[in-house]
């Protein structure tokens, strides 16, 4: 589904990402973790187009997306849930879904997804900034899945939310997984959440994947090591 | 004020307050798009008043064609539509000519605009010549409706200020109901993650832009009803379009229609007891008074960032 190879990313001369392989398959849930400044959300605007590659490809489907802009990622598959979920403050509930429907020329909010979110059903005539932190969060990925992807990104999606709110948010993600056919990269920091969705979970260092296991295999206290300061 | 009467009173402010509505229409209309190309871009597009020119050079042009044809009673309507595209169009050129190499950097987008302004003056002045000009008027945009004795209101500041409603009310209703309003919104708000959900920020950019200039030209047409025009008409126009939408608050677009109707009110009332110039100086006295207790300006939208 998604093929990204020998891709690094670059802020002016300080180069960050450094030539970072990864391949999803379909219908696939990956976990990126690191600590704090390891190069999580960098990786992750460079996969959104956010921020360009100074070298390497992405591919989707067999279709390099290296040099397009996000909007035609976007159209092509990739929706990114951004770190701070950075909704549309001053657009309501409603209007910060429909965002998303650009890209796919429908006129209507699919009723699935005030199925899968219920709360933003009850507030959609709301100011998307005026939504609690745990609820911006479904508002930010509801609006990342009305464009219809292959391939979402979550860029932590747990940081400042309640324990309670985590366990939604992971059953969400479950659930999303078997209602569509999706592949999903995740960048967390806590490792129960990971647990309870990812197939395969990468260790992040530096800006280098250093481990990768798959979920069965998890050795949970050495990752722990890797997440601690 | 010692010598009127309260009723005399009362009918020099509502004389002047119709007289006034006027420069309202005008300067709201200048001030919306002025606000939107900057509230959208971050860019202060010092050309603004230029596409108001444009505008009322546009509606010149007609009427002289409509004179020959003996249209003169009819032309109006369609100079404005043409106005708007005139300017919607030149708009269009200049965003992809010029603004958008220079997104990100502010001080170059407003020197870049301003230069631009310079050139259009230059060539209204080549093409026109210096004088200032007048499209002839309908019968109907002429004379007076007297609801008593003491209170006279020109027809053609009702007209203008219906235009100006209407065209007002389109644009609300554009941003706020329609879908690409939507996109253009979200664009504004954060331009990075507007384009991360799937929008064309470039392609909202220029639209967003041409709009602007646009409605500029309706308001160059709007204008040549009250003054004649000439190639520095929109120059000086273009500071009080700024003090409007400093005002009003950038992000507010009712901040916005408040504060033309405060700035252009406040002027033409204090006009009738003073110099203009007076008047100009207290209504700026008065608006930097308010902007230092609210800088963000008359209102601002409240949410949790
Ligand atoms: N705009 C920027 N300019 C320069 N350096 C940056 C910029 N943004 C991030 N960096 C640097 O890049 C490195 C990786 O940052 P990044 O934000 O990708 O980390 P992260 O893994 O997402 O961290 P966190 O868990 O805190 O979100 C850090 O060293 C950071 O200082
Ligand atoms: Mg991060």
């Amino acid at each position: 589904m998604l093929q990204v190879s020998d891709l690094k990313v670059s802020y002016g001369q300080s180069e960050v990402i450094h030539g970072i392989a990864l391949e999803v398959e379909m219908n696939e849930t990956v976990a990126v973790m690191g600590r704090n400044g390891m190069g999580k959300t960098t990786l992750f605007k460079s996969l959104i187009g956010a921020l360009s590659a100074s070298a390497g490809d992405i591919s989707l489907d067999g279709k390099s997306v290296t040099s397009m802009e996000s909007y035609d990622r976007v159209k092509h598959g990739i929706a990114y849930v951004p770190q701070g979920r950075m909704i549309f403050p001053t657009l309501t509930v409603e209007e910060n879904i429909r965002t998303g429907l650009s890209s796919t020329g429908k006129r209507n909010i699919p009723e699935d997804i005030f199925a899968l979110f219920p709360v933003l059903w009850d507030m959609r005539k709301r100011k998307g900034g005026n939504l609690s932190g745990g609820q911006q969060q479904q508002l930010a990925i509801a609006r990342a899945l009305v464009t219809d992807p292959k391939v979402l990104l979550l860029d932590e999606p747990t940081e400042g939310i309640q324990p309670s709110i985590i366990k939604d948010i992971a059953n969400v993600l479950n659930e999303i997984r078997k209602l569509r056919e999706i592949s999903i990269i995740v960048s967390e920091q806590v490792l129960s959440f990971t647990m309870a969705i990812a197939d395969r979970i990468i260790v992040i260092e530096k800006g280098n994947f250093i481990r990768e296991d798959r979920r069965e295999e998890v050795d949970e206290a050495q990752i722990s090591k890797y997440l601690s300061v | 004020m010692e010598g009127y009467t309260a009723s005399e009173l009362m009918s020099i402010v509502a004389m002047q307050g119709f007289a006034g509505i006027s420069l309202f229409s005008v300067l709201l209309l200048m001030a919306l798009g002025l606000a939107i190309i900057f509230g959208q871009m971050g860019v202060i597009n010092m050309a603004h008043g230029e596409f108001m020119t444009i505008g009322a050079y546009t509606t010149f042009l007609l009427s002289s064609m409509a004179g020959e044809f003996g249209l003169v009673d009819y032309y109006f309507p369609v100079a404005i539509i043409v106005s708007f595209l005139v300017a919607f169009g030149v708009g269009y050129l200049t965003e992809w000519a010029l603004i958008r190499h220079l997104y990100a950097r502010p001080l170059d987008t407003l020197l870049a605009t301003w230069g631009l302004s310079l050139m259009l003056q230059q060539i209204f002045r080549t093409v026109f010549g210096a004088r200032e000009v007048s499209p002839a008027m309908p019968g109907w945009l002429q004379g007076s409706w007297q609801p008593t004795d003491a209170i006279d209101i020109p027809i053609n500041g009702l007209f203008v200020l219906g235009l100006t409603v209407l065209l007002t009310t389109a644009v609300l209703y554009y941003l706020y109901k329609s879908r690409s309003g939507v996109k253009m919104r979200a664009t504004t708000q954060n331009r990075m993650m507007a384009g991360a959900v799937g929008i064309n920020t470039k392609r909202v950019d220029r639209f967003t832009f041409a709009l602007g200039c646009g409605i500029a030209g309706v308001a160059g047409a709007a204008f040549t009803t009250i003054a004649s025009t000439g190639p520095t008409t929109g120059s000086l126009y273009i500071v009080d379009t700024f003090m409007v939408v400093v005002f009003g608050g950038a992000a507010s677009l009712f901040g916005t229609i408040a504060s033309a109707f405060a700035i252009a009110e406040a002027q033409s009332i204090m006009e009738f007891f003073m110099s203009g110039s007076m008047a100009k100086v207290l209504t700026l006295l008065f608006v930097v008074g308010v902007l230092m207790i609210r800088p963000e300006g008359l209102f601002s939208v409240k949410v949790r960032k």
